[in-house]
């Protein structure tokens, strides 16, 4: 089926729509593989939703009693609910909506660290992580420990990393933060192990689910994970402009932002009922809308599903890279849906310009012969907002590419990256 | 539309936000509009129906807030209910 085909299904309701995936083909257009940054493309049944959200029902929710707004706020509370049951978390009440993850975590990271508290964090995060916390530490509010991933190491082990973390966590240290999985490779960090550490110390334990959030199984309850902060647009295949805190009972951090909520309008203080309390100014319904349908797309798949095979392609695309002479692949030893690799001779912003260029590309699948006239793809360069984690890994001056591997990649794109790679003219 | 009903009225033709007690009805106020909402999904699962209605700020001295219609005779099953799942109901608006 294509998409755009998908997309304009005659047949109405959202129900009537495959929940499977379709079978997506790209007649033309770009090979995608910046998922990291954003999921591309999105099913079809989340555009449909938010289509619906703004033809049919487009009131305000939590914003006065008629019909619209009523039926806004239902598809709001939904997503709240499946986002729960995704998540092994059972306070629905408790999901609050953000702009994205970084509105999250700096929600929850300055809210609820103290003047002397002291805070902990892997060496592989995303600046969404360390800037909100190198800012608290640079007003003196905080100190910061750092803890060992061993990422380069190929003898790493889960034991390891615990007992790295189990180093830093001494008296005085308020929260762990970290990121599931990193943005720039394929290395996860063991959360269930790490969260009940957190829970035996007293450790609040935050963790920033960017990159896992609909992949890899997450358990709030579970793993112990006091709050999880997570985007609707990467593997939840919603659209951009939310994301969501998920928040444990008995934690209040302070508000990040004040404003109207739809509740105790004659007071100046924020209510203390929640999520309304971090929700100021008006929801973005049609994003959140889409993220239901994103998630119940994701759930008819299944995140195993989907590991499996952004696994299997990333993987096809690693052993092509690695098997190409100037080409240094990161992690080679670790599998997961991002591959990080540079080209002896080129700077990676060169490497992405010259795959996003569009050249005729043939090539041959199988017995099947692809032709994909004027195709580029889509990668990205540089430093991808982590500079923890390239500092870890060892990135040249000229930064690493990334391809990050999505839900709708297929198998000859992985073959159609490592071909345009080893037609790159040699310089080394 | 789904099946979140308005106090005073099923549908977008509707208008007004006039709060009106039907007799034989009660109406629980709890809140926020999502606590609400979950107060009336752990209900439905009790198998107690009920419609939100937006309560007015005269009637609860809070502010703006929601609350759920369902009949008087179901009262002491919906405080049951709801005491159970931990969430409060702020004050009762009906019969009785």
């Amino acid at each position: 089926m294509n998409l755009s085909d998908a997309a304009k299904h005659p047949s109405g309701g959202r129900n009537r729509l495959p929940r499977q995936a379709p079978e997506i083909v790209y007649n033309s257009g770009p090979v995608y593989l910046d998922n990291a940054a954003t999921s591309f493309p999105k099913p079809p049944s989340v555009i449909q939703a938010v289509e619906e959200s703004i033809e049919l029902y487009g009131g305000n929710p939590g914003r006065g009693s008629h019909a619209l707004a009523l039926r806004a706020a239902e598809e709001v509370y939904a997503c709240r609910e499946a986002a729960a049951r995704l998540f092994g978390f059972s306070h629905p009440e408790r999901v609050i909506f953000t702009l994205n993850t970084t509105h999250a975590l700096n929600l929850v990271l300055k809210g609820l660290l103290r003047p002397g508290d002291r805070a902990v964090c892997s060496d592989m995060e995303h600046n969404a992580v360390f800037r909100p916390l190198y800012r608290l530490v640079s007003d003196g509010v905080i100190t910061l420990d750092i803890f060992d991933t061993y990422a380069t190491r190929r003898d790493r082990t889960d034991d390891m990393i615990l007992s790295s973390l189990e180093r830093h966590l001494q008296p005085g240290t308020r929260l762990l933060v970290c990121a599931h999985a990193s943005n720039i490779c394929p290395l996860t960090l063991p959360l269930a192990r790490m969260g009940q550490l957190c829970h035996q110390r007293g450790v609040l334990f935050v963790v920033d689910g960017a990159q896992s959030a609909g992949v890899l199984d997450i358990d709030m309850e579970a793993m112990h994970i006091d709050a999880l902060c997570v985007p609707g647009h990467k593997g939840l295949m919603g659209p951009m402009g939310c994301g969501m805190l998920l928040l444990s009972p008995d934690i209040l951090p302070d508000t990040l932002l004040e404003g109207g909520n739809g509740l105790d309008s004659l007071s100046g203080e924020m209510a203390l009922d929640l999520p309304e309390r971090y929700e100021a100014g008006t929801l973005p319904l049609p994003a959140i809308a889409g993220l239901r349908a994103g998630i119940e797309y994701v759930q008819s798949v299944t995140p195993a599903a989907i590991r499996e095979k952004e696994t299997r392609l990333c993987t096809l695309a690693r052993d092509g890279l690695l098997a190409t002479p100037g080409v240094r692949v990161f992690l080679p030893h670790l599998s997961g849906s991002t591959l990080l690799f540079t080209v002896d001779g080129y700077d990676s912003e060169e490497v992405a310009g010259y795959l996003d260029s569009a050249p005729t590309d043939t090539g041959m699948s199988g017995s099947r012969r692809t032709v994909r006239p004027g195709q580029s793809i889509c990668v990205r360069p540089g430093f991808h907002c982590a500079a923890l984690g390239h500092r870890t890994l060892g990135t040249p001056e000229g930064g690493a590419v990334r391809a990050s591997f999505g839900w709708f990649n297929t198998k000859e794109d992985a073959e159609a990256l490592v071909r345009r790679i080893r037609a790159l003219p040699g310089r080394y | 539309m789904g099946n979140v009903r308005s106090g005073r009225s099923t549908g977008p033709e509707g208008g007004g936000g006039t709060f009106i007690q039907y007799p034989g009805t009660c109406t629980a106020v709890i809140g926020s509009m999502t606590l609400t909402l979950r107060a009336q999904s752990i209900l439905a699962d009790a198998s107690i129906r009920t419609s939100v209605t937006k309560i007015s700020s005269a009637k609860t001295h809070h502010g703006c807030a929601y609350g759920l219609i369902y009949p008087c005779i179901q009262s002491g099953n919906v405080s049951a209910v709801l005491s159970d799942a931990g969430i409060a109901i702020r004050q009762v608006l009906g019969e009785g």
